[in-house]
């Protein structure tokens, strides 16, 4: 047997040799914050309603501008939370589709109601999108960094909203913003005929 | 060497390797750089304990300097206390809920509850020592828990040090932003509750 060959053996014994288990170590953390990151971003009706609260936010100012951005994650983690202990939420793709015609139309129409009502509003279409997120958990995840990931990216989606509703400030901007508003509602339009057929 | 003997040789060597398997370390990062670094590496990819330790500091820092500060011990300290009490044999094994943790703590930043100093600084250490208890249970069928637990506290160390320090530096919009935070860990807490429902 020549030396090489010798070396072959015991480099294969090496990479048979086993290592540490590393049993039930963070399974699926990554590939679950990334679901739940992507999923509100996938869904242009999901993109559209959280853009328009966010918009809607920055028309109404202080203190909707913030009180929406902190109170819509638990709202909507409520919806989830629902969801996932398996209490049904009738015509979740509906109220999803009309979150998107009625905060377009909202922005729209600069239309300012008492804040509770807006707020209660804005709760309300919270429940149909955390709903619609909590029951579409794929396998194999882990379900508390699918639930940040998911959090997180509807957050984000606040912000965006919030950043480009402060061109309300100018005159131009303030235009643009309700011909924004105007768009937002032909797509939850379409997303409404979509969710009744 | 040639024939049987190369053969012997490679068969005692190769068994030999085989065989000499290292303890499993199960529930435990193993990152190859030792028992600190997978201290640190557990912390620092476990959201159950990041977000809550955030969460706690963040709170002392909206508090003000003074327990900001005060954070910066407090908190590092009981986990690392927590951690030794997890690692003792015989530990019982009290694990608190983390959807309570994040709910919480995410509330608490959320609403920014004027409590007074010392009741922030209680509420870090009681986080400080839940978890790091948690943690301790989990480190102790490590090879090195006690450096797996030095490696945890120093992570614990700078995220408290990090977050208080940004929390107690600013106002305004910044300060709505770390609130928005809270409601997002709070958020994620009531998630998890649904989950431990499920």
């Amino acid at each position: 047997m020549r030396p090489n060959t010798v070396r072959l053996i015991l480099i294969g014994c090496i990479m048979l040799a086993p290592t540490c288990a590393h049993a039930h170590a963070q399974a699926g953390d990554a590939s679950g914050f990334l679901t739940g990151f992507l999923h509100p971003l996938t869904g242009l009706d999901h993109i559209i309603a959280m853009v328009a609260v966010g918009l809607w936010g920055a028309q109404l100012g202080a203190p909707a501008i913030w009180l929406l951005p902190v109170t819509f994650p638990i709202v909507m983690a409520f919806g989830g939370f629902l969801a996932l202990i398996g209490v049904p939420v009738p015509a979740v793709e509906i109220g999803i589709a009309l979150s998107g015609v009625l905060l377009g139309v909202a922005v729209m129409m600069e239309s300012r109601p008492p804040l509770f009502l807006a707020l209660a509003v804005v709760a309300l279409f919270a429940i149909c999108h955390g709903h619609a997120h909590g029951v579409e958990l794929p396998p194999a995840t882990s379900g508390l960094t699918y639930s940040i990931g998911f959090v997180v990216a509807t957050g984000l989606l606040h912000a965006c909203g919030i950043g480009v509703g402060t061109i309300h400030r100018w005159s131009y901007g303030r235009l643009a913003l309700r011909a924004l508003g105007g768009l937002i509602s032909a797509g939850g339009i379409f997303f409404l005929a979509q969710a009744f057929t | 060497m040639t024939g049987w003997r190369v053969w012997a040789h490679s068969a005692f060597y190769g068994v030999g390797l085989i065989l000499s398997s290292r303890p499993a370390a199960a529930h435990l990062v193993q990152t190859g750089l030792g028992p600190v670094y997978d201290g640190v590496a557990h912390f620092v990819v476990s959201p159950e304990y990041l977000a809550p330790i955030v969460g706690a500091a963040i709170y002392a820092g909206f508090g003000g300097k003074a327990p900001a500060r005060r954070a910066i011990v407090m908190l590092p300290l009981f986990w690392f206390a927590g951690s030794l009490l997890g690692e003792l044999p015989r530990a019982p094994p009290l694990i608190l809920p983390t959807w309570l943790v994040l709910i919480g703590i995410g509330a608490f930043v959320a609403a920014d509850l004027p409590l007074p100093a010392a009741l922030r600084i209680a509420l870090c250490s009681m986080v400080g020592i839940a978890l790091g208890y948690s943690n301790g249970l989990i480190a102790a069928g490590a090879a090195d828990p006690l450096r797996s637990a030095l490696g945890a506290t120093a992570a614990v160390f700078i995220v408290t040090s990090l977050a208080s320090a940004a929390a107690a530096a600013t106002s305004g919009w910044i300060r709505i932003v770390f609130r928005v935070l809270g409601s997002w860990i709070a958020a994620s807490g009531l998630l998890a509750l649904g989950w431990a429902l499920h």
